[in-house]
């Protein structure tokens, strides 16, 4: 990662055109923008869909960005233009009623309200993406899906010994990146046993 | 509560994170009480965004959009869009250079040079299969005529399919993307087995999809991504692209003699019948010409599957002679 997207602050100018920093922001902001967008549109492909366009126009416009606290604000203004587009512009029955609560002043504030529920979560997405990928999966199989170490094992053809190594060793890079609640929470969840 | 009282949301996020993380300051920690005790609503969003089932969740919600498979597919789209672009200085440097007779010399033989293209013309009534420079396999139905270079160049795969119906194997090279472009179309793959049918004498495109995942561009369009079964008919007149479903077993079955028809029309029927069976049909009930036609049928000889159409759809049928068959 060469973008540091907890650092709310400073940091260095980013400018989307490069392939590094698109494939950070990528890594970094896709998933919790689709579940920004679901949340508008109530579409998981067209949430997909539009948020993979907004970074195409994006890059094509090698946008830059001050910081990285911009590149975030910037992105989810882009993707909720987009859904507003798309509700205005949609064939799906529901658009009409989905558009006139867009159009209404409680939008604004409701768009808010799902950029923060959005990024708290990528908080923690994003901490659990970075970890190396075997390590990473084990603990979202744990974590995310509730699977117990043998069902891990069969999953991904390890020893159950080798889960429990990646577990600790997982735990231990969260422990750096997540200290305190956030990682006792972790640990306290009913599904990690 | 005026808008300026409200502190912005990422002012939001971040004191939320910092409280999960415990990483807040003694001031910062009084700013998010005071957020909170703002209202109601804003301690329910806080208990909401601090409980650690819908943390779950909302991390299995984010899971499940597949980051990288589609950090993979933009990719493909951004190596095509470059391609594009390289081509239009390409042919602004052709545009130029023309009017200077000698570069415009020069910069013949300079691209004739680096690209050397290979043409395959497949007879009427054949079948071919090749090897691409890469190893990727194709198969050429009859009346097929494609063109690729000799060696793939750095950035890209690029085949022209100037007239007809294929079917690629790819081998993949997520460095190098594999473009088919066939009359207005576009389609951009990194590794996967599809179909593209373009005959220069109808009207529609076809491109379905066996294994992996496909992009299809027309210009003025958007892309349209295909998956296994799917396919895209582009129409060459309206420009408009539109998705299908296709069953997987129908999908260049002519490679082992078969015939498939999906609500194709008569004159396409005919065209296809030709190419297999290397004659001329020569048609002279014009009504024929509204029908779509739907039949599947295995490698059989010509008489039967005349047969079978002439019978269903109420037309006689003449074998003038080895080359030529009239319907009536």
């Amino acid at each position: 990662m060469t973008v540091n997207t907890t650092d709310q602050t400073g940091g260095q100018p980013l400018n989307m055109g490069h392939d590094e920093i698109f494939d950070d922001l990528y890594r970094a902001y896709f998933a919790p923008l689709c579940f920004f967008a679901t949340n508008i549109i109530c579409n998981d492909d067209d949430a997909k869909d539009l948020v993979e366009d907004v970074f195409l126009k994006l890059w094509q416009r090698k946008q830059r960005f001050e910081n990285a606290a911009h590149a975030q604000a910037y992105l989810y203004r882009c993707v909720r233009n987009s859904c507003i587009n798309l509700l205005r512009h949609g064939k799906r029955k529901t658009a009409k009623l989905d558009l006139l609560i867009a159009e209404t002043e409680d939008f604004q504030e409701a768009y808010l309200e799902e950029m923060i529920r959005a990024e708290v979560g990528g908080e923690l997405y994003r901490a659990i993406e970075n970890l190396p990928s075997q390590c990473s999966k084990v603990i979202t199989m744990s974590f995310i899906d509730g699977s117990s170490n043998e069902e891990i094992a069969r999953a991904l053809n390890l020893s159950v010994q080798t889960v429990k190594n990646h577990k600790v060793r997982g735990m231990h890079i969260l422990k750096d990146t997540l200290p305190g609640s956030l990682f006792v929470l972790l640990l306290l969840h009913p599904f990690i046993k | 509560m005026a808008a300026e009282e409200r502190p912005p949301a990422q002012r939001i996020i971040y004191l939320v994170s910092g409280y999960i993380n415990s990483r807040l300051t003694a001031d910062e920690q009084r700013e998010l009480d005071a957020w909170i005790n703002q209202n109601d609503h804003n301690r329910q969003l806080f208990a909401e965004l601090v409980s650690e089932d819908r943390q779950a969740a909302a991390i299995a919600k984010m899971e499940s959009f597949g980051t990288e498979q589609s950090l993979l597919h933009v990719t493909s789209q951004m190596a095509a869009i470059t391609q594009k672009h390289r081509q239009r200085i390409k042919y602004s440097w052709y545009a130029a250079a023309a009017i200077l007779v000698f570069s415009a010399v020069a910069l013949f033989t300079h691209t004739s040079h680096r690209r050397q293209l290979l043409t395959v013309s497949v007879p009427f009534g054949k079948v071919q299969q090749l090897t691409l420079p890469d190893s990727s396999k194709v198969w050429l139905n009859a009346g097929t005529t494609i063109q690729y270079p000799e060696k793939f160049d750095n950035t890209t795969r690029q085949i022209l399919l100037k007239n007809g119906q294929a079917f690629f194997d790819v081998v993949h090279d997520p460095d190098k993307p594999f473009v088919v472009e066939a009359k207005g179309i576009d389609v951009t793959v990194l590794g996967t087995s599809f179909e593209v049918k373009a005959f220069a004498d109808e009207q529609e495109n076809k491109v379905a999809v066996t294994t992996g995942k496909v992009g299809v561009s027309a210009k003025d369009q958007p892309t349209v991504m295909l998956l296994p079964d799917e396919s895209a008919v582009y129409n060459t007149t309206t420009h408009q692209i539109s998705e299908q479903k296709t069953s997987a077993a129908d999908i260049a079955s002519w490679r082992t003699g078969r015939l498939v028809f999906e609500q194709e029309p008569f004159q396409y029927v005919i065209h296809a019948l030709e190419r297999k069976y290397n004659v001329r049909i020569q048609n002279e009930k014009p009504q024929l010409l509204q029908l779509k036609i739907t039949l599947r049928l295995n490698d059989q000889p010509l008489k039967n599957v005349l047969d079978v159409l002439a019978f269903s759809n109420n037309f006689n049928y003449r074998q003038e002679n080895e080359q030529l068959i009239v319907i009536r």
